[in-house]
């Protein structure tokens, strides 16, 4: 034992390095995952701000296509008893909201049904979109509306 | 006809002529490795850096060439002692060249009887010096300030002058820390090894296998004898409790010059042949540096 102590001593030295080095290796390789999945999240905003950027640049062509200016526009019809006003949103020469402003001839009931025809005029782009039955009148009045809002937008 | 009849050689004769054959062996084992691998011990020590730079940046370690050299010469070291300083290495094959130039120079020119040497205190002092030139290294590579200091390592000038290039500009500080050590060389075995090389340092601290050492029956020495010590490059007198042991390049330079034959090791025990056991482990380190990539030529 003695004869060997100076061994025993670097062994143990040696030993112990070794320890500290896997514990280090240990901890980078959990730090390392943690960069990586740090860097794919960047990685990913980063890809979904481009998505947005080309989005804008192709609503941007898109708008010198449809021709339809940014802004938000009022439109006026005739309902069911009365003048239907809406308001429509262009942005990115694209149609994206549309509100009704006032709406006071109209019987809640068709209203209600006339209004699932706005997501339908989004989707479209235009006012021009199928009827919904039983509430002609009113959606002739949205649709007439948004019409003449679009066609300011147009102008 | 006449028959000259060869008188058969006395038993001092016979010493001295083994004696010879082993230091020539010895060299020519060195000059083989000078040629053949004159890059392992930077590689080796590039496995030291690479670690500590990786650590310094907190990356994850990887077992690339440099590390792999690493863990080739310590595993090997642990295995057979510091058999790669002793007769691998190129830049201790150097400082044996030097010295034994130095000799030569001091003996046929100076008519000097006795190479001069440095004395043994500021030997022994010295050589702790090595173990602060590998703190200072692994601590600037931690620090992350390694990689901004070229130019001054003497290893990289004498790197590529083994590679027969001269050594690129801004290595002045390289250069002059270089001709500074083949100076030392002249003056002292093993200048560099002992005192300077973090490499050396590495190697100090390893657990040598206890029976891979050199041991000498101390019981059985002539009172006050110390040939071996006189012998030997680093001053060792081969006492396993001292902590410099580890400073023992495995050159058996002592082997052949004690008188009555003390210094033994397991291989050495084995036969007769003192070549055996040495060439053996030449063409074992051979076999690895090859696998390493360490030779110059496969």
């Amino acid at each position: 034992m003695k004869k060997h102590w100076n061994f025993i001593v670097r062994a143990v030295n040696l030993l112990l390095i070794l320890a500290v080095l896997w514990q280090y290796q240990q901890v980078a390789l959990v730090r390392a995952d943690a960069v990586t999945a740090r860097q794919k999240e960047i990685d990913e905003a980063n890809a979904w701000n481009t998505s947005v950027l080309q989005a804008q640049q192709a609503a941007e062509e898109a708008e010198a296509e449809s021709g339809l200016k940014d802004g938000t526009y009022e439109g006026t019809a005739l309902g069911f008893g009365d003048d239907i006003t809406v308001q429509i949103t262009i942005s990115g020469g694209q149609m994206t909201d549309i509100t009704v402003l006032k709406h006071d001839g109209e019987d809640k009931p068709y209203y209600t049904q006339a209004l699932t025809m706005l997501d339908k005029m989004l989707t479209a782009q235009t006012g021009d979109v199928d009827l919904v039955s039983g509430a002609t009148l009113t959606c002739e009045g949205l649709r007439d509306a948004v019409q003449d809002a679009l066609g300011k937008a147009a102008a | 006809m006449q028959t000259t009849e060869k008188k058969p050689l006395t038993a001092a004769q016979k010493k001295q002529r083994t004696l010879k054959h082993r230091a020539w062996l010895r060299a020519a084992v060195q000059l083989m490795f000078f040629i053949a691998m004159p890059g392992a011990f930077v590689a080796g020590f590039n496995g030291v850096k690479q670690l500590f730079l990786r650590i310094g940046h907190g990356e994850v370690l990887q077992l690339d060439s440099f590390t792999l050299s690493l863990l080739g010469l310590c595993g090997f070291t642990i295995l057979f002692g510091r058999f790669f300083c002793g007769y691998v290495c190129a830049f201790g094959s150097l400082g044996d060249g030097v010295w034994w130039l130095s000799g030569l120079v001091q003996k046929k020119l100076l008519h000097r009887k006795k190479q001069f040497q440095l004395p043994e205190k500021a030997v022994r002092r010295g050589q702790k010096v090595k173990f602060v030139v590998l703190a200072v290294i692994v601590g600037l590579c931690t620090a992350g300030v390694y990689s901004r200091l070229t130019g001054w390592s003497p290893w990289e000038v004498f790197s590529r002058l083994t590679a027969l290039r001269t050594p690129p500009a801004g290595f002045g500080l390289g250069i002059a820390l270089f001709v500074l050590i083949l100076i030392g060389m002249a003056v002292q075995p093993r200048f560099f090894c002992q005192f300077l090389c973090p490499m050396g340092a590495v190697f100090a601290l390893l657990p040598v296998l206890p029976f891979a050492q050199l041991h000498r029956d101390g019981e059985n020495c002539i009172p006050g004898c110390s040939a071996c010590a006189h012998r030997c490059p680093v001053d060792l007198k081969l006492d396993e409790q001292s902590l410099r042991s580890g400073e023992c390049i495995a050159c058996e330079a002592c082997v052949g010059t004690c008188p009555k034959g003390n210094i033994s090791r397991w291989d050495l025990a084995l036969g007769k042949n003192f070549w055996l056991p040495m060439l053996a482990k030449a063409v074992l380190f051979f076999i690895m540096g090859v696998c390493l990539g360490f030779c110059r030529f496969f």
